[in-house]
């Protein structure tokens, strides 16, 4: 009896100690990697790609650039100055004015051709104007449209600085409140409004009822879904695109809402978006998509082919550093792509396509 | 025999758990269900934030990025940055203070208080910080009151968290006050709600106010940060 326990505890402590040798191996080998040699690396360094992989040619998009300010301006002690701007998030231009969204001061400003602020619209202009963390800008027919992304509210106001309008959106309210950070309008005066907090993109009348909804009202994908769509823009002949932006795409959709294309995919080299944050289209078509991450401004023709890139220093040399910090609102007016920086200020390109 | 079975239970106990921490990650799965749950049929939540490497094309990233946040702060305010959400819209707003950082160095970035896998957390404060501490009185964790002329004892009272919403418009304090919403006073019920952030918030504070929420004064003879609780 004592020798068969004695031979069964032996057993016993023999699977025990292969249980603790396999333990140890497998500790080493999630440690330190297997084999010997050369050690594993975690992350692969960067590596300069070749011109060309796949089907994507690596290239400069044709864009010359004209106009660059930097738009935070401090005296001396460090300060900002009353015309610096905080954290501006969008522009748009009225009859050849361009205009910034100052999006952290909650107030708009006018710049003139030298990029100097000559005029600031904001609640001294109007009290209605008051749009702390408005994140879009839109032009239509000579005023402003203001997406007032924290108050749920569009506000159109005349240049000089008076608010026109607020309009409420007369929505189905979603899950979350409305926090409108797209906007577009249409030739016909509709307001093309993102709701990305409620993956929904919404068309409303010029007094804000709800004529169309594209979007589940969830985190979704697909030709009809979003997942948190943000910018927006209209084409010439009235064709809607929006960036899905956590989709990593650009959707674009017939007046009448029917699916037609998309562009891009999740990624970190050309051709896809890692966070893309503006979008424009410009006269002939060509899609613009600004990405935070990238750090530059992706070109994709009408047929969603990748077309190339803007914003090197060097605009002959793709490995030199990026022109821009946190490249963020778009908008292509006639031949020029204004691109607001929401640190590094106004940029201003003719495109030459 | 005993003996035998207890070492044969601790050995597979030993290989469970080391299985289970070298290979499991349970804990990122708490992501699952948060607010950085972002993911949609065809886009894996992860991979919002974590793109596998099968280039077909050449990287676009700038090299580096200038705006001074490279690593984990990037990553962060890219969504926070008032698109994707406006829950911290202000944390890269220059014109405003936030709790230092060395940017892009591990533990010493946004991860010095926040694991964004850890969502079942209060503000997905990091596991490793203690329970006790994932409250409005986190900052008293490495800024111990004791010793210091302070004009609370805070660490007295580790209060519920209430709201605080600096980038409401107007910023709502309201669950900071020492009244209820019917002008009550709470303190007598020993429901009293004074605590770090009733005064200081790690991001969005006052330019050069040691990480106040409010002015001392705001131009006039109010003082902002005293009558938010003394009416």
């Amino acid at each position: 009896m004592g020798r068969r326990r004695r031979a069964r505890d032996i057993g016993l402590g023999a699977i025990s100690a292969a249980l603790l040798v396999a333990t140890i191996y497998i500790l080493w080998r999630l440690t330190f990697g297997g084999g010997g040699g050369e050690p594993k690396q975690a992350f692969s360094p960067y590596q300069p790609q070749p011109e060309s992989l796949g089907q994507v040619t690596s290239k400069f998009f044709p864009a010359q650039l004209t106009l660059s300010v930097p738009l935070t301006h401090t005296d001396p002690d460090g300060n900002p100055t009353p015309q610096s701007a905080a954290m501006p998030a969008d522009a748009a231009v009225v009859d050849g004015r361009v205009f910034v969204l100052d999006t952290d001061n909650g107030r708009i400003l006018e710049l003139n051709r030298q990029g100097e602020v000559a005029h600031i619209l904001d609640s001294s202009t109007d009290e209605r104007l008051n749009i702390k963390g408005a994140m879009a800008l839109a032009e239509h027919q000579g005023k402003l449209y203001v997406a007032n992304s924290n108050g749920g509210t569009v506000l159109r106001v005349d240049p000089s600085g008076q608010v026109e309008a607020v309009i409420k959106p007369q929505v189905e309210t979603g899950e979350h409140p409305l926090r409108p950070i797209g906007i577009a309008v249409a030739a016909d005066g509709q307001i093309v409004l993102s709701d990305p907090d409620n993956h929904r993109v919404l068309r409303l009348s010029s007094t804000g009822k709800l004529i169309a909804s594209l979007g589940s009202g969830k985190r979704d994908s697909g030709d009809y879904g979003f997942n948190t769509p943000g910018a927006v823009a209209l084409d010439g002949e009235g064709n809607l695109y929006v960036l899905d932006m956590l989709n990593s795409s650009v959707k674009k959709y017939s007046p009448d809402g029917q699916f037609l294309l998309s562009i891009g995919g999740a990624g970190d080299t050309e051709g896809s978006f890692s966070r893309p944050k503006g979008l424009a289209v410009d006269t002939v078509g060509n899609v613009f998509v600004s990405d935070a991450l990238m750090v530059a401004v992706q070109v994709f023709l009408p047929t969603g082919e990748y077309a190339g890139f803007i914003g090197r220093q060097e605009p002959e040399n793709k490995e030199s550093d990026s022109l821009f910090q946190w490249p963020s609102g778009l908008k292509a007016v006639g031949g020029t792509l204004y691109v607001v920086d929401r640190f590094a200020g106004l940029f201003e390109f003719r495109l030459e396509s | 025999m005993f003996k035998g079975l207890a070492f044969l239970i601790m050995a597979v106990g030993v290989l469970g758990a080391a299985l289970a921490a070298g290979v499991g990650y349970a804990g990122f799965t708490d992501i699952y269900g948060s607010a950085h749950d972002t993911g949609s049929p065809g886009n894996p939540t992860c991979q919002q934030c974590h793109i596998p490497h099968s280039a077909q094309a050449a990287y676009l990233w700038a090299k580096p990025p200038k705006i001074g946040m490279s690593g984990l702060q990037s990553l962060c305010f890219s969504c926070h940055d008032g698109t994707i959400t406006n829950v911290g819209q202000f944390i890269g707003d220059a014109t405003y203070e936030s709790h230092s950082v060395n940017p892009g160095v591990e533990g010493q970035d946004c991860d010095r208080c926040h694991e964004p896998h850890q969502g079942d957390n209060w503000k997905f404060v990091a596991d490793s910080i203690p329970a006790t501490y994932r409250n409005a009185n986190l900052c008293s964790l490495c800024h111990n009151t004791g010793g210091f002329s302070h004009p609370q004892d805070v660490l007295t009272n580790l209060p519920q968290d209430r709201t605080w919403d600096p980038y409401a418009s107007p910023p709502d304090f309201s669950g900071t006050q020492l009244w209820d919403a019917a002008g009550t006073s709470v303190v007598s019920t020993g429901d009293a709600y004074i605590k770090c952030k009733t005064c200081h918030v790690p991001h969005g504070a006052v330019a050069d106010s040691g990480l106040n929420s409010m002015a001392y004064t705001d131009g006039t003879s109010h003082e902002p940060i005293c009558e938010n609780c003394h009416q």
